[in-house]
């Protein structure tokens, strides 16, 4: 290829601003065609989202060749490509990945039934310039991450989390360095729900509130699309069409409703999904209020630690735990009334009016509020809340663990008058600051 | 938005950007406004007789329109030429930042600078905007 290299176009290949293609056909007219994505695969190839110019895909059957211009999202600047088929692909890894990226973005403007990816066209770049600036005055523009800092810094942190004696302190160390040392200013990470259909906001980091305990549909949003596909996406520069909408924010208060922490208009976001042994366990998403504040470079990154955050949290959940303790005798807590309610038909917990929790770490609560009143218990230890059928958890994968630094940092955000302590691996301790009165509702 | 094809004696296309367009001879001319020193390519390939695709795009909704035509002339622009481009300039730029792009986004290709005229004669008309009546030939009303 000649010419300015492909890598040096980044920001060309994030599908913000349209790109156009210009083909002639066997009669000699040319078509001029705009086209939603450009992706680019190596220095010497790009992929074309085939949707629906049809015309275009006859010219370029017939002749091999066309001539494309791409747009850099940030500066504007504009470059003329020419480019030779190579082949299509309607399945496989670029497909998938184009066509995720396609969804979410035509989603946000309404159109994604007709924006739908048919193949993804290899083409070979056989030469790239940039179109004549004629205006003077260009904004600068700030260089992309360094690739091999970004590999760096997440091998490092991968390597700090894997040292780290349990998986709360795990994700504190994750979305602190995430934003200390990767400059990502607003993160969230998320778990998927027993029934498969929501994720779970189980702690998050750069927002107002922290919004623990929040839900996302799966497939809804970037976090939300990503947990349905097990595919990493990115998107750019999200300032077109209709805002791309996290469902979950709400605005008027609802019942078992607990804000969205999300950005109200986020411009850039990114998500990766945590997989263990080919299973979900989380979504790791990083967003931001500026355009192009995610790289491919911030995404490699990104997927390195969600990937060491998904083994360790599933590890964590497989670990053999110790010995019960022999029960410390029960301390009569004095104190004030605390009105809980318990609604079984979804487990959710309130205290006093509010919403705490609902699912399995609600049912948690409940139990470990029971089992205090009843016996004056306050410590628990993993392994008997695993045999115990009380509560009901599923005997592969029951992502106990999760679900209790779930409870424990809703608890905390709450500032309720009970607090969740993990004394050591493998137990939690009750800590109730009053007499709590349970109403089961049914 | 309007944006424009040419192609050389090898057929081999070239791209270039519309910043203006009339209608002329009663309508049955089009005059579409380009920057040559922007465009080379496109102009250069140019002479009367010549075939060019120009697509015509709103950016607010999508409805997209390609026309198919034949060059009947090619010249400098004119004060009348230049004060078309100077008003679509005002008017797509008011559209554009009012639908979220950015000052940098626009400023690269919105010139007057080195302005030609392209006057071509419309031969067919296509749908192409999105869905699915896309590439579908718009009839002339009888």
């Amino acid at each position: 290829m000649t010419g300015v290299p492909l890598r040096d176009l980044h920001a060309c290949f994030e599908g913000v601003i349209p790109s156009i293609i210009a083909t002639v056909d066997a009669a000699g007219v040319p078509n001029i065609s705009y086209l939603s994505h450009v992706h680019y695969v190596d220095d010497d190839h790009v992929a074309l989202s085939n949707q629906y110019f049809t015309k275009t895909s006859a010219n370029v059957r017939d002749r091999g060749t066309a001539a494309l211009i791409v747009v850099d999202g940030r500066s504007g600047r504009q470059y003329l490509l020419d480019i030779a088929f190579v082949s299509s692909h309607r399945e496989g890894a670029l497909f998938e990945r184009m066509s995720d990226h396609l969804n979410a973005m035509s989603s946000r403007q309404g159109m994604s039934d007709i924006m739908a990816l048919r193949s993804a066209d290899l083409y070979r770049v056989l030469s790239c310039e940039a179109v004549p600036a004629v205006e003077a005055g260009e904004e600068p523009v700030a260089a992309p991450p360094d690739a091999g800092a970004r590999l760096a810094a997440a091998a490092r942190l991968a390597g700090a989390i894997a040292r780290d004696a349990d998986a709360d302190a795990m994700i504190d160390h994750a979305l602190r360095s995430l934003a200390e040392d990767f400059g990502f200013p607003h993160l969230m990470v998320l778990i998927p729900d027993d029934s498969g259909t929501r994720l779970t906001v189980i702690a998050s980091r750069g927002y107002d509130s922290p919004g623990t305990g929040a839900e996302v549909g799966l497939g809804e949003g970037v976090a939300g699309t990503v947990a349905a596909t097990l595919r990493p996406l990115r998107l750019a520069d999200m300032s077109r069409g209709r805002r791309y909408a996290e469902a979950a924010r709400i605005e008027t208060p609802v019942p078992r409703a607990i804000p969205y922490p999300g950005l109200a208009e986020p411009l850039s976001q990114m998500a990766v999904p945590m997989i263990s042994r080919g299973e979900l366990t989380g979504v790791l998403m990083a967003e931001a209020q500026t355009r192009f504040a995610f790289a491919r470079e911030d995404e490699d990154a990104l997927a390195l630690v969600a990937g060491q955050l998904g083994a360790a949290l599933a590890l964590h959940d497989m670990a053999t735990e110790d010995e019960p303790a022999a029960k410390p005798a029960p301390d009569r807590i004095a104190g004030p009334r605390i009105r809980i309610r318990y609604f079984p038909y979804d487990d959710s917990i309130f205290i006093g009016e509010d919403y705490l929790i609902r699912g399995i770490s609600g049912r948690l609560l409940h139990h470990f509020l029971r089992l205090h009143l009843d016996e004056g218990r306050s410590d628990f230890t993993n392994r008997e809340l695993r045999v115990d059928p009380r509560l009901r958890l599923p005997e592969v994968k029951d992502n106990l663990e999760t679900r209790l630094i779930l409870l424990r940092r809703r608890l905390d955000d709450h500032a309720a008058p009970l607090r969740l302590l993990r004394p050591e691996r493998g137990r939690i301790r009750l800590e109730i600051g009053g007499i709590p009165e349970i109403e089961v509702v049914t | 938005m309007t944006v424009l094809a040419s192609r050389n004696e090898s057929h081999h296309p070239a791209i270039g950007r519309g910043v203006g367009t009339r209608g002329a001879e009663g309508g049955r001319l089009l005059d579409t406004m380009v920057s040559r020193a922007q465009w080379p390519r496109l102009i250069g390939n140019l002479s009367p007789g010549d075939p060019l695709a120009a697509t015509f795009v709103a950016p607010d909704d999508y409805r997209t329109y390609q026309v198919k035509g034949v060059v009947e002339m090619i010249a400098p622009a004119t004060d009348e030429d230049r004060a078309v481009a100077l008003a679509y300039h005002r008017q797509i730029h008011r559209l554009l930042t009012s639908l979220g792009v950015t000052e940098g986004q626009i400023r690269f290709w919105l010139t007057d600078s080195d302005l030609y005229r392209l006057r071509y004669r419309p031969t067919d008309v296509f749908v192409q905007t999105p869905g699915p009546r896309a590439g579908s030939r718009l009839e002339p009303r009888p």
